[in-house]
């Protein structure tokens, strides 16, 4: 049940966030989305027993555990604080959300990331699988990304945006490093399992963990991104960037100090960061006009504190740490919200404009003014409570820290001044925004605007007066923390000790400034630095941006050549090195057929045709030249035993021919602008290399030891036997490799498609047909010749189609015929005429072939038996005698079908256009 | 023989390689038909390189390697769809845009 319960926190904002309303009573329904936050604190505070018993639930389901993978989750005191953080703001939030955008189109949007946003934060801090969390962290990235540029229309908003999503995803990167490292180490992802046996981690993955958490909490030099992400909604800015995602850096460190508790490098960044940040955040905050930059940065400086405190790791400063959490989400909570309010009712958050609220607003201007109070560190309230530890932990630590301690803590006086005294107490300056900020609109507004901060700054004052309250809610993170409950125990008083006279310090030095605050300020407001940590983010990226672009440039030409010019640099680099390492072992094997003066001079003339073609400016040459090449193909497979493919090549040549000399005129002479002889030379070596390449790897292919190979020996001694065919080309294309040549065909009739949506001829006979290149001039001589030839032609292949399992012939050949009959026809008559003769369009036949070849194969299922089996019988026919049938002959037919619809659709499109 | 082909094969791959860095479509195409060529000539030396023994089993044995034989012959018919459809579409580009040079067509993204 417990199980459920946790599960349950996660997926119900995630539910949450699919609901869409529609639209027609969306304005009156979105409010129903706090319900999410609610019930998520019921369930949280009825977790409270469990957790402060010290148990922890967990619960845990395999995702992909040979990798080490669960989608695992654990609740214990640390995750409970969170949980409790992130359902307890968000409850006030999104009420707060419903009046602030009440009448906007937008909020049902703003809802829904918002509890995409939760459902990640909920996963971040219950996850107890590492790479979990890092999803769940990147998704936290994710949905605060979608917050901050939820004005889109905005460009400050988007820079904002993107700068948070750059530097938080960059933490989650290195983050992911680490979290690699720890599973190399230990071989677990289990955060429960590390910390039961408190393994120590080694300091690299630390430091990667830390990177994460830094860039995701605002620590120096990440910090910038929070100032920028203030484009978002005011009830955004309180809930992600105050109360829980910028915890989530506080979290990871909490959650793995017990780990690195002897580390000094990890303890001594940690605290170093922290100072830093936490100087640096205030002396920023201070010089802001901008109510919500100033709690901007304010906030940074906070966090740089919580962050000190946790990297001191004594039990004094862990205790001050978890409690600040605590307080921190209360007062700065409410902060936030009093900005949205003042913006939302006096029309800015300037405090050069603002000032004299605080009649307007009597309720916001206490409520605020407490808040303030807290974070300033002023008994009796909660920030004072947490400031005491805070100093008692660093004078434990040394002086040195103990004075930036307190330089910090009169600039975070100083700016809780400044932020209540200019925005309630001090004189308008320029006369205070009337229209705006009329007590009507005070009371138009007031319940929902100003009622969850009265509560969150309500527990500001309660903190500080009830401090066993906040004893009891930190406590149990504390122990998870430290290890052992804690000695000490919280009061308002503790008599007189050196960290009540710092308090005291600080009241009069921040008093002080304050009051003298007109001497400097101005000056300090006006102060621009000359290189800021944000002209760094943005030089940098526009430097990546100019170097990518430069590189981009540099090869990135927009020239198809140039690109497969790299590939063959590429190809010849990448082969000349294995092939250099490969001959210096291996000698060369001499011939295996000793070479014949015809066959030398067969080879060296298709040399010579494909040199011609690279030399030739005539197209007519050029095509002549590969034809050459094809022809001299045809003979060289008469000679070397190929029968079928000499037959195939010399063929698919008249073809090839035919469909050239029909395109050629249309293009344009081959050299109108020849190219650079340095172009020329380069496309020479790299033709050279590539050929000596391939030759090299042939050769290195047929020197290096031959593994005799069984299958040509099956084929040879089964041809007959299984396939009852003696020609073993043909039975291997139509039987044993059937499915193989099944595919061949489907992507030869492609091939027309192709050309026939190409030409533009797919409604075939709409057009009329255009230039009728072929019969300029008829001849009688070639027409009676062609209607002599025709069936002549036709019925030879006919026979080798039929005689082709067992003799050269078969689908292939007898289909390149018959296509090279037709378009003997088509040339000596109109193809027009032709075509309307034909009693079959090609695509009809290459559907009919296609159809044909896989019924055949699809029959012998029915049978029982694998696709494409083929079957043998003896028959007697008159005339023929005894014939042995296969039906692979069917499967042959198919073949001759599609091969014969493809060649005539690709020759006539061309012929018709 | 062999090493003589193999030699065939290493000039027909550059000299397709050099047609198809050209900027004239139509010889592209053909610098693709040479490769083709060259490819099948590859498979069958690939296969051992046989006189006058042709796998029919109405001969007397010994064969040549018919495995090759039946990729090439495939190989054949394949690479003629291929050229045709380059052709075609040389031919379209050619009549569409009113250039066949390779060069001129590039671009248009930015």
């Amino acid at each position: 049940m417990p199980g459920f319960l946790i599960i349950s926190l996660v997926l119900l904002p995630l539910l949450g966030s699919l609901v869409s309303w529609p639209e027609r009573w969306r304005q009156r329904l979105v409010p129903t989305y706090s319900l999410v936050p609610i019930l998520q604190l019921i369930i949280v505070i009825s977790l409270w027993t469990t957790v402060q018993a010290g148990e922890r639930i967990q619960c845990s389901w395999p995702w992909a555990p040979s990798l080490g993978l669960y989608v695992s989750f654990s609740l214990d005191g640390l995750s409970w604080l969170f949980t409790g953080l992130i359902s307890g703001v968000g409850v006030f939030v999104f009420l707060y959300a419903a009046f602030y955008m009440a009448d906007d189109p937008t909020l049902s949007r703003l809802y829904r990331f918002l509890l995409l946003f939760n459902a990640a934060m909920m996963g971040v801090v219950l996850a107890d699988n590492l790479v979990l969390l890092l999803v769940f962290w990147e998704l936290t990235s994710v949905s605060s990304f979608l917050l901050i540029g939820f004005r889109s229309h905005r460009a400050s908003a988007c820079e904002g945006a993107i700068k948070a999503f750059g530097l938080t995803a960059i933490g989650g990167l290195v983050m992911l490093f680490g979290i690699l490292a720890v599973y190399a180490e230990h071989g677990t992802f289990e955060l429960s399992v590390l910390l039961a046996n408190s393994t120590p981690i080694s300091t690299a993955a630390g430091l990667c963990f830390l990177v994460a958490a830094f860039t995701k909490s605002a620590q120096f030099p990440f910090h910038i991104w929070l100032p920028s992400a203030m484009e978002a909604p005011t009830p955004v800015s309180a809930y992600l960037h105050a109360a829980t995602m910028v915890k989530a850096g506080l979290y990871l460190i909490a959650r793995l100090t017990p780990l690195f508790a002897d580390d000094s490098t990890w303890s001594a960044t940690v605290t170093s960061v922290g100072t830093v940040t936490l100087v640096w955040g205030g002396v920023l905050a201070c010089k802001q006009v901008d109510l919500k930059a100033l709690l901007a940065n304010s906030t940074v400086s906070q966090l740089g504190l919580i962050v000190l405190l946790l990297g001191l790791q004594t039990e004094i400063a862990l205790f001050a740490a978890v409690l600040h959490i605590l307080n921190h989400a209360a007062f700065k909570g409410a902060l936030f919200l009093t900005a949205g309010t003042v913006e939302h009712e006096a029309g800015t958050r300037d405090l050069r404009q603002l000032g004299g609220l605080r009649p307007l607003m009597p309720v916001l201007t206490l409520a605020a003014t407490l808040a303030s109070l807290s974070m300033a560190g002023l008994p009796p309230l909660g920030g004072f409570l947490s400031k005491e530890l805070f100093y008692e932990g660093v004078l434990e630590a040394d002086l040195f820290l103990t004075t930036l301690a307190v330089t910090a803590s009169c600039l975070t006086f100083l700016y809780s001044f400044i932020f209540f005294h200019g925005t309630f107490f001090a004189p308008a300056s320029p006369p205070p925004e009337q229209p705006h900020a009329s007590s009507h609109a005070e009371h138009h507004s007031t319940l929902g605007l100003i009622a969850p901060i009265v509560v969150l700054s309500g527990l500001a004052v309660l903190f500080g007066l009830v401090p066993s309250l906040a004893e009891a809610l930190v406590t149990p993170a504390f122990r998870v923390i430290h290890g052992a409950p804690p000695q000490l125990h919280l009061a308002l008083w503790h008599g007189l000790t050196p960290a009540l006279g710092l308090s005291a310090l600080t009241i009069v030095l921040g008093g002080g400034a304050f009051l003298l605050r007109r001497r400097f300020l101005q000056a300090a407001r006006e102060y621009q630095a000359a290189y800021s940590f944000n002209r760094v983010y943005t030089d940098g990226l526009t430097g990546f941006t100019h170097l990518f672009h430069w590189t981009r440039a540099l090869y990135m030409t927009g020239s198809v050549t140039d690109y497969i010019r790299y590939l063959l640099v590429a190809l010849i680099i990448g082969l000349s090195i294995p092939l250099w390492n490969f001959f210096e072992e291996m000698a060369l094997r001499a011939d295996i057929v000793h070479p014949k003066y015809h066959e030398i001079g067969l080879a060296g003339l298709m040399a010579v045709a494909g040199i011609m073609c690279c030399r030739t400016h005539s197209r007519i040459v050029l095509v002549l030249s590969l034809g050459l090449v094809g022809s001299l193909m045809s003979i060289f497979f008469v000679l070397f035993s190929a029968p079928d493919l000499a037959l195939t090549q010399v063929l698919v040549e008249a073809v090839s021919l035919v469909l050239f000399l029909l395109v050629l005129r249309y293009f344009s002479m081959i050299r109108p602008r020849p190219y650079a002889s340095r172009v020329r030379l380069l496309n020479i070596g790299i033709s050279v290399g590539t050929g000596l390449m391939v030759s090299l790897l042939l050769f290195a292919a047929n020197v290096g030891p031959s593994i005799p190979s069984v299958i040509p020996s099956y084929y040879l001694a089964n041809s007959h036997l299984l396939a009852g065919g003696y020609n073993v080309v043909n039975v291997i294309l139509v039987d044993f490799r059937g499915f193989d040549t099944m595919g061949e065909i489907t992507v030869f009739s492609v091939a027309v498609l192709g050309v026939l949506a190409l030409v533009g001829l797919g409604t075939r006979g709409q057009q009329p047909v255009g230039t009728m290149l072929m019969v300029s001039f008829p001849s009688p001589i070639l027409q009676s010749f062609a209607r002599l030839t025709l069936h002549l032609m036709l019925v030879f292949s006919i026979y080798l189609l039929l005689r082709g399992h067992n003799a050269p012939g078969g689908g292939f050949i007898a289909g390149v015929l018959t296509a090279v009959a037709m378009t003997f026809q088509m040339m000596a008559f109109h193809a027009e005429s032709f075509s309307q003769e034909m009693p079959w369009k090609p695509l009809q036949v290459v559907t009919v072939g296609l159809l044909l070849a896989a019924g055949t194969g699809l029959g012998s299922m029915f049978i029982g038996y694998p696709f494409l089996t083929s079957a043998i019988g003896h028959y007697t026919f008159p005339l023929l005698g005894d014939v042995e049938l296969a039906t692979a002959m069917g499967f042959d037919i198919g073949v001759y079908l599609v091969v014969v619809g493809t060649s005539l659709g690709i020759i006539r499109a061309i012929a018709e256009d | 023989m062999e090493f003589v082909i193999i030699s065939v094969i290493g000039v027909l791959f550059g000299c397709g390689t050099y047609l198809i860095l050209q900027r004239h479509l139509l010889r592209v195409v053909v610098g693709l038909s040479l490769y083709s060529h060259a490819a099948n000539l590859a498979l069958m030396v690939s296969g051992g390189l046989e006189r006058g023994n042709p796998p029919l089993l109405t001969t007397e044995a010994p064969y040549a390697d018919p495995l090759p034989q039946a990729l090439v012959l495939t190989a054949i018919v394949i690479s003629f769809g291929m050229t045709a459809f380059a052709t075609v579409l040389a031919f379209r580009v050619r009549q569409v845009y009113g250039s066949d040079a390779v060069d001129e067509l590039a671009g248009g993204e930015e």
